[in-house]
């Protein structure tokens, strides 16, 4: 007997009360750990945002689209979000630059390249078309990420039909992704580093390939 | 005399362990369940797109099942063990410093009107979590009904009211305003709930968690539609059926929050000092 409770009692009691607490601590500790899962930076399962960006690679520039297909002037996340990008090769969207002047809905994106230069050549060079005409055999581009080092492709031979290289016009982005996502390369990574980072094509695509590079085009928060 | 003296070891040592316990444990709460609440937020916003569906599962994480972490600590670090007088003060003191801490380790230091908020704030549900696991522990009787209703009336007005004033006060653009306009909704809360329970010797019990939970449910809901009257607003006709839905199932955990807010006025009871020596002594007892 102690203090008026007989040890059987006592004993009773120490268990109802340790029972009490081991199961609010083990329920504690199984929420707190699955809280950590979900949400801290380090957990491989941590609930990441995902930000989409469509970038079509053009000769010689990408332009880039946010998720509604809006264009933007770079590509702008915050750290911890994971991060997809959609590159586009612009030559499944339209080859023929005559084509495009005549139809206004059409996005021509080599002639960007016309109007703004490129390397030596100034705007509106004519040895600048003479040069993107020479360089269509090359049509494909990749994106790199420098710091990051993550890289994407285009493949432009990967979509043929009948045994044939395939190159019809398609009015939008949204219709090569729709008729021709195996041109389409895709990355999806965590953006875990702040910072600005420039982005350049890694795949030789004709004469304007060393100046195919935007600076600060993948900004990270 | 060397048996006094190792009592008093054994206190000493218990409430240092039980405020090392409080602490660490408050602030892996914060820490953690503050992250999941933000990162469930943004995660359903961006992958389904509903505000609604989004507002829910971010009131859940953050006014329930933090609360609910809380009281499991408290029942793992006190099981039975009743506290008053001093010990319930630096108990408190330390879950809320604890929550402050975890908070101050993920986030951007706040200004100082929204630090006292957070002070406040987290003092009031500690104060509520040290209640409730006292009295769900130790509970023969629950609140009375009269008390119930009345105390569920009085809340109903002044939140009603305070809710519906709330975008008024922050058309200012003040920051301290709008900080200091929710430590007086939240203090006022407290007088009520002390001020009403302050005769009474029942015990907070589930089921008048759950009616007061309701009771103020129903006053934010009413506070919202009168800040839509009064700005003139309409956040909550323009809703689609589902996200009216998904809106009205968010205020739960709100109003479950307000509750406890008034669940911590009682707590001052808690702090009679005719009461310390008595409960002093049951850790030992115990």
């Amino acid at each position: 007997m102690l203090l008026g409770v007989s040890k059987a009692g006592l004993r009773a009691r120490w268990v109802t009360l340790e029972r009490h607490r081991v199961v609010a601590l083990g329920a504690l500790i199984i929420l707190i750990g699955v809280s950590a899962l979900l949400s801290a930076d380090f957990s491989p399962y941590k609930l990441r945002p995902v930000k989409t960006f469509y970038v079509v690679a053009y000769m010689w520039g990408y332009v880039f689209y946010d998720s509604q297909l809006n264009e933007i002037p770079y590509m702008s996340v915050n750290r911890g979000d994971e991060v997809e990008i959609y590159l586009i090769p612009a030559s499944q969207i339209i080859r023929d630059p005559l084509l495009s002047a005549r139809m206004n809905s059409y996005i021509e994106y080599e002639n960007r390249t016309r109007w703004n230069g490129i390397g030596p050549l100034p705007p509106n060079d004519p040895r600048i078309t003479e040069e993107l005409v020479a360089s269509h055999d090359l049509p494909d581009h990749s994106m790199f990420i420098e710091g990051y080092n993550v890289i994407v492709f285009t493949c432009d031979k990967c979509v043929k039909a009948g045994g044939e290289e395939e190159h019809r016009v398609r009015y939008s982005i949204r219709q090569v992704l729709e008729e021709a996502r195996a041109s389409v390369g895709y990355v999806r990574f965590v953006a875990d580093k702040t910072g600005s980072f420039d982005v350049y094509c890694t795949v030789y695509c004709g004469f304007g390939h060393p100046y195919q590079k935007v600076k600060g085009a993948f900004i990270v928060r | 005399m060397m048996d006094s003296t190792l009592g008093t070891y054994a206190k000493a040592s218990t409430i240092i362990l039980w405020t090392i316990s409080a602490f660490f444990g408050s602030m892996a709460i914060s820490l953690f369940v503050d992250g999941l609440a933000i990162s469930l937020r943004i995660w359903l916003e961006n992958r389904i797109g509903s505000p609604g569906l989004s507002a829910l599962a971010y009131n859940s994480v953050h006014y329930f099942l933090f609360q609910l972490m809380v009281i499991l600590l408290l029942i793992g670090i006190l099981g039975r063990v009743r506290v008053s007088g001093i010990r319930a003060v630096v108990l408190l003191l330390t879950l809320t410093a604890g929550k402050l801490a975890g908070r101050a380790v993920a986030e951007q230091p706040p200004p100082p009107s929204q630090v006292a908020f957070s002070f406040v704030v987290s003092a009031a549900l500690s104060a509520s979590a040290i209640v409730l696991v006292e009295d769900l522990l130790n509970n023969s009787k629950s609140e009375k009904s009269a008390l119930l209703y009345s105390l569920g009336s009085i809340t109903f007005v002044a939140v009603t009211l305070w809710f519906a004033a709330f975008p008024l006060i922050d058309m200012f653009g003040s920051l301290d305003l709008s900080n200091s306009s929710r430590i007086g909704m939240v203090l006022s809360l407290v007088v009520l709930g002390y001020m009403e329970t302050k005769g009474s010797t029942a015990r907070w019990t589930p089921l008048p968690i759950v009616i007061m939970t309701a009771y103020l449910t129903v006053s934010l809901l009413v506070s919202s539609l009168l800040s839509d009257l009064m700005m003139s607003t309409r956040t909550i006709a323009s809703l689609p059926a589902q996200e009216l839905v998904l809106y009205v199932a968010s205020r739960v955990p709100l109003a479950f929050f307000l509750s406890m807010i008034v669940i911590s006025g009682t707590f001052i009871r808690r702090l009679s000092v005719s009461r310390l020596n008595q409960c002093w002594g049951d850790l030992i007892n115990k």
